[in-house]
């Protein structure tokens, strides 16, 4: 389908110059076709079967550049040059066919019509049919063939109707075929930036991961070299270096953490984020993540109680690996942001979804920082608390994993100092 | 019987940290520090496990492991693939090669490392 163009007549330096460019080529070559036969003798051959053989050679020589131009690869500037070389030869072959009408008269009568219609000038769409009717009607009235020459001042007139409206024919099939073309021509530039695109997207997570590689192998460094000094394998430290370095150990784990999750995040938004579905026993994961994270749990003297359901729950189908990212991560951070009391999960089925509970008695949240809460922290601004202790990407991550599921997870508080309590739900598969 | 140990590590840093550790931990340990290396040590002396770093220069450890598993004397080695180049065509196609465990370094201290090898051993009853 021919791309809708506003046409204003005249419209840009381009379309003047068309248009001069038809008038002047129509007007020489009357001229010269005129004059040809004093010139030339040309016995045998009459003027219209010069034409027509004029026509021809013309038009293999227009269908060979327009060929030539689609199957290869040209710029939108050398294509011009091809088109106005094709435009010429065309004017000049349309002015060849004064044998009355014929096939290739009305083909391209029919194109101009098209394109005045797709330019939706119904004045420009009629008075090309009316000149089309008029110049051919007044075609029979005279015959301007070389050697005969019988001019009366209607013949002249009608001459320069026909020529008028072959200009505008012309110009308007041209154009047709033009936007057609370059229709083609944007399709196809857009296949090749498309594929161009492609190829960066893929350099550029394959740059992620080698990256985030660069990024571990110090963070490696740092996080080995701490936990042997702190397990005395390079002598005894003094007591006054254990809060120091249980500190560094603990910023080194925030970058860590920080460099998985801008891994996660980049593969998950160039969709190269690949799960692993397997049936896996809810309760089962979160068994191991609170033993996991018993240990601290104790050091601050706040319990952690998980309240399973009485009959064993069914086998869900998930990415065991992302989904227990997910429940850690805010158990975790209930932990956290808990200093007495304790977090609590709970775990059942209802409306043929998982859901899972994760209950703390912390500093609780405002409805504001919830609204903030799972958004990374490029985008919005929750209370300085949540942000310092570096949440950071983490319940943005979890959000998407638990998208990628088709679930929900949300949070509520019944305000400040009042605990918070989290929800996951996943549907059953 | 103290068990002899090949740590296939490009970074110098690491590579003498994971020693430091296996050592004080009882292990036999020896280093190299390219594929080439490796498979020139391998020539001489058969150890009880490998650590293969993935991301190595030159030869990486994917191909490495390729040409391990060819050879019918290497081939039974446990190998426990270790490194920070989290790539999950990378992961498959070691599981492919038959490598017992796929280890994220920044998810483990030294110690925590030896734990997860201890179980690989081939005389010891491994969970996978």
């Amino acid at each position: 389908m021919a791309a809708k163009r506003k046409f204003n007549f005249p419209a840009d330096a381009h379309d003047i110059v068309m248009l001069v460019r038809t008038s002047i080529e129509t007007a020489v070559f009357i001229i010269f076709i005129y004059f040809l036969p004093r010139i030339v003798d040309f016995p045998q051959l009459s003027g219209l079967q010069l034409g027509v053989s004029a026509a021809l050679l013309s038009s293999i020589l227009f269908l060979v550049l327009t060929i030539r131009q689609r199957l290869q690869n040209k710029s939108i500037k050398s294509i011009t040059y091809f088109e106005s070389i094709a435009d010429a030869i065309l004017i000049i072959w349309l002015i060849f066919i004064f044998g009355g009408m014929n096939g290739p008269f009305f083909f391209f009568f029919f194109l101009a019509i098209m394109e005045a219609a797709f330019t939706f000038n119904l004045s420009i769409v009629l008075t090309v049919i009316i000149m089309g009717i008029l110049s051919t009607v007044g075609e029979y009235n005279f015959q301007l063939y070389t050697g005969s020459s019988t001019f009366s001042f209607l013949s002249i007139f009608l001459l320069f109707f026909r020529i008028v409206t072959m200009g505008l024919i012309g110009y308007y099939s041209l154009s047709f075929m033009r936007s057609v073309s370059r229709e083609q021509t944007t399709a196809r530039k857009l296949r090749l930036t498309y594929e161009e695109l492609k190829k960066l997207d893929r350099a550029k997570s394959e740059f992620v991961s080698i990256a985030s590689h660069q990024l571990r192998t110090p963070l490696t460094a740092i996080k080995g070299y701490i936990s042997m000094i702190m397990e005395k394998i390079y002598g005894e430290p003094p007591e006054k270096m254990e809060k120091p370095l249980e500190n560094i150990y603990a910023s080194n784990e925030r970058l860590i953490r920080l460099v998985n999750d801008l891994l996660n995040v980049s593969r998950i938004e160039s969709g190269r984020m690949k799960l692993e579905f397997k049936k896996v026993s809810l309760e089962e994961v979160i068994s191991s993540i609170l033993e996991e994270l018993k240990n601290e749990a104790k050091k601050k003297d706040i319990y952690l109680k998980f309240e399973k359901p009485k009959k064993a729950l069914l086998e869900i189908s998930i990415d065991r690996d992302k989904i227990r990212q997910v429940i850690t991560n805010i158990i975790d951070n209930a932990i956290r942001y808990t200093e007495k009391g304790g977090v609590t999960i709970k775990c059942k089925v209802q409306n043929e979804k998982y859901k899972i509970e994760i209950t703390d008695m912390g500093e609780g949240m405002t409805k504001e920082e919830i609204s903030h809460l799972f958004e990374s922290f490029s985008r919005g601004k929750a209370g300085a608390r949540l942000w310092t202790e570096g949440i950071g990407l983490g319940l943005y991550v979890a959000k998407k994993f638990i998208d990628i599921h088709n679930g929900k997870i949300w949070a509520e508080s019944p305000g400040k100092n009042k605990g918070s309590t989290f929800y996951i739900e996943l549907p059953i598969k | 019987m103290t068990k002899k140990i090949l740590i296939v590590e490009d970074e110098k840093i690491l590579a003498d940290m994971y020693q430091d550790k296996f050592t004080q931990a009882g292990f036999e340990i020896v280093l190299a520090y390219s594929a080439e290396e490796a498979h020139k040590i391998l020539q001489k002396e058969i150890p009880d496990l490998i650590l293969l770093d993935i991301l190595l220069p030159r030869e990486n450890g994917i191909s490495f492991l390729t040409s391990l598993k060819k050879k019918p004397e290497l081939a039974s080695i446990p190998v426990v693939a270790f490194s920070n180049y989290d790539d999950p065509e990378t992961k498959k196609q070691a599981f492919k090669l038959k490598i017992k465990e796929y280890l994220i370094k920044t998810d483990y201290t030294p110690k925590e490392i030896i734990e997860k090898v201890k179980t690989y051993f081939k005389d010891e009853k491994s969970s996978k």
